[in-house]
């Protein structure tokens, strides 16, 4: 864990994960690139008006066994519909995405490139392979960035544009890959209850 | 940082009537239908756009919109109702979308007034295997399918997690395996499976005590337990160990029955005496606890008879107890070959005769056709012999609320699947 100061406001910005490249500073929203131990400013990112999450960054859970935290978040919308994609730290070494639909939670895991077999261009129904496993492409959509917080591996500006594409597993685990800027990461993960994930330091919904 | 609490729930205006609405489902809800004029809208994206301008039924949910209430140890509010029916229109049943944001979306479905607390699986579960019956196995259960048809919406009121509108059919599949319902619907695009478990009225009305009035339950319904269901296997096994005890009581007391020898002597019942007609035994002593005393007489009967009515005497002259010995044999052949009623012994057990000095006091009949003057016959007189009466009373006493129990169940079994697809043909 290291801390840099933000270029824009001088207000401390913490990184927990080695691997995260991107952080938005929680003082003055600013979209901060890193490079070793320099930050670089890219631009503002947007409050996010109506957010009714039930997480937060800093949220820990568990999932196998190992304890996890919410790092950083990115919000994703398209044109019937928004949802969010949590980075989880688990202690030093996996990275992992943790997103909530419907109030139905995802956990999944990258899977190393040399692990991925897919065709240049996949369309519904195309077999992929992940991991020695088999999918198919369920849909494709466009989806926009409307809002990142906290750290991240990737550059996830305002309005930064991803393909995202959904998988459908054999044995009913799921798998997506996201296309930004030329690169293409896939997961592959399975869906959890929320008990299962023994969550705590969840957001308080007026209410609720 | 979006890290400060939550703005309040989001008010809108309905597009078609401009009643203001307030939007339960915080973001992940699709379709609203507004309870004002009933439009049905579709507010996924940006700008609302209307699906339904109108819906022809109007009907009041139970439970109303906005309605909260615990169950499972979890709170819920209602925040849609939808009304299905069968592809014929002529069954109907409503559903209860319940929210938290938390935990996530379940389902109330209320049909015929059997409840049924109902969650969304993210996977699917095995596909159905076996002859005849096709069964899911699932979580360690065996889901028989029941039923497969079409659901049709028919009305649609407040928020839904899909876009919905009256008119949508699916295909849907049922698999029970009560209190447990898996249910499966299709559509062009998607099926999707579900876990219900059966819930007892009592329960949802403590769990939403101002809904109602609710609606009375008729039939059987398809994943409705049995009664007595929640006791029938601990009874019936408690029953079984019990039957064994009795008998295994009955098989010890029956071994060390003493079988003690009180009396074993020839008498003759002679005819020509009035005085004859009675005879009375040397006293004798009967020790220890009570116990039975059993009483055997012996007569050379042919096609005749012997009454002997004993009196168990106390040494005070006060009579204890009396049975009557009658000894009957008859025999012969007719067109069907030969045949025999009855024997040359009779046998009669006085139960719990306690300690004390006792006589017989033995008045005799015979058959008036039986020409000799004087009967002899042999009496016998055991104390603590082995009985089977008490052991099969004892038997037919504690089998019996069991097997009334299982009767009980049958025939409620053959209620439940006679609104399956399989007639009323299963277990």
């Amino acid at each position: 864990m290291f801390e840099l100061s933000c270029p824009a406001c001088g207000a401390p910005v913490t990184f927990r994960n080695r691997v995260s490249t991107f952080a938005v500073c929680s003082h003055c929203h600013s979209e901060l690139l890193r490079t070793d131990l320099r930050l670089e400013q890219l631009g503002k990112m947007a409050v996010l008006q109506e957010d009714y999450s039930a997480l937060q960054l800093f949220t820990s859970g568990r999932y196998k066994n190992r304890s996890f935290l919410l790092i950083g978040r990115i919000r994703l919308a398209w044109e019937r519909g928004q949802w969010d994609e949590w980075a989880m730290f688990f202690d030093g070494s996996a990275e992992g995405w943790l997103a909530e639909a419907q109030g139905q939670y995802m956990v999944s895991f990258p899977v190393p490139p040399e692990r991925v077999v897919l065709a240049d261009s996949p369309s519904v129904g195309s077999a992929i392979s992940l991991d020695g496993n088999r999918y198919s492409v369920k849909d494709l959509k466009t989806v926009k960035c409307i809002f990142s917080e906290g750290e991240l591996p990737f550059k996830a500006v305002l309005n930064q544009e991803f393909v995202s594409i959904d998988l459908n597993g054999e044995n009913g685990g799921f798998g997506s890959l996201t296309l930004s800027e030329g690169s293409t990461v896939a997961f592959r993960g399975e869906y959890q209850r929320f008990d299962e994930l023994a969550l705590t330091n969840l957001r308080q919904l007026p209410g609720w | 940082m979006n890290d400060g609490p939550a703005p309040a729930a989001k008010i809108v205006k309905c597009p078609s009537c401009a009643s203001s609405i307030t939007l339960r489902g915080l973001g992940r809800t699709s379709t609203l239908a507004c309870s004002s004029c009933r439009a049905v809208i579709d507010i996924s994206g940006d700008e609302f756009k209307i699906l339904q301008q109108e819906q022809s039924l109007a009907i009041t949910p139970v439970i109303a919109l906005g309605s909260r209430g615990t169950l499972k140890g979890v709170l819920f509010e209602v925040i849609g109702f939808l009304v299905r029916s069968d592809g014929s229109g002529q069954y109907q049943w409503g559903e209860y979308l319940l929210f938290n944001p938390y935990h996530g979306f379940r389902w109330l479905v209320e049909a015929n007034g059997h409840w049924n607390f109902v969650t969304p699986l993210t996977t699917a579960p095995e596909p159905p295997s076996g002859f005849g019956h096709p069964a899911i196995p699932y979580e360690k259960r065996r889901y028989k399918h029941f039923l497969a048809g079409r659901a049709v919406v028919r009305f649609v009121l407040g928020e839904f997690y899909w876009l919905v509108k009256a008119g949508d059919t699916v295909d849907v599949s049922d698999y029970i395996c009560p209190p447990y319902i898996l249910s499966m619907e299709r559509d062009q695009s998607e099926e999707n499976w579900a876990h219900g478990e059966y819930l007892p009225v009592e329960e949802l009305s403590k769990a939403f005590p101002d809904a109602g009035p609710w609606p009375f339950s008729s039939g059987v319904s398809a994943n409705q337990p049995a009664p007595g269901s929640s006791y029938r296997t601990t009874l019936s096994w408690y029953t079984l160990y019990f039957a064994v005890a009795i008998i295994a009581v009955h098989l010890f007391v029956a071994a060390t029955a003493r079988r003690e020898l009180i009396i074993s002597n020839s008498y003759n019942f002679n005819r020509t005496f009035a005085s004859g007609n009675t005879i009375v035994t040397e006293p004798f002593e009967l020790r220890g606890v009570s116990r039975n005393l059993q009483l055997v007489a012996e007569a050379p009967v042919d096609n005749s008879w012997i009454s002997l009515d004993v009196s168990l005497v106390k040494a005070d002259g006060s009579e204890f107890d009396d049975a009557v010995l009658e000894v009957a044999y008859y025999h012969g052949s007719d067109s069907d070959g030969s045949w025999s009623e009855g024997g040359r012994l009779a046998n009669v057990v006085l139960p719990s005769v306690p300690a004390g000095n006792y006589y017989l006091r033995i008045d005799h009949t015979a058959d008036p056709g039986w020409s000799i003057t004087s009967i002899p016959y042999k009496l016998t007189v055991r104390r603590d012999v082995p009985y089977n009466g008490n052991m099969v009373v004892g038997l037919l006493l504690a089998l019996m609320p069991t097997g009334l129990m299982w009767v009980i169940k049958l025939f409620f079994e053959n209620r439940r699947w006679q609104e399956s697809d399989y007639g009323s043909s299963e277990e």
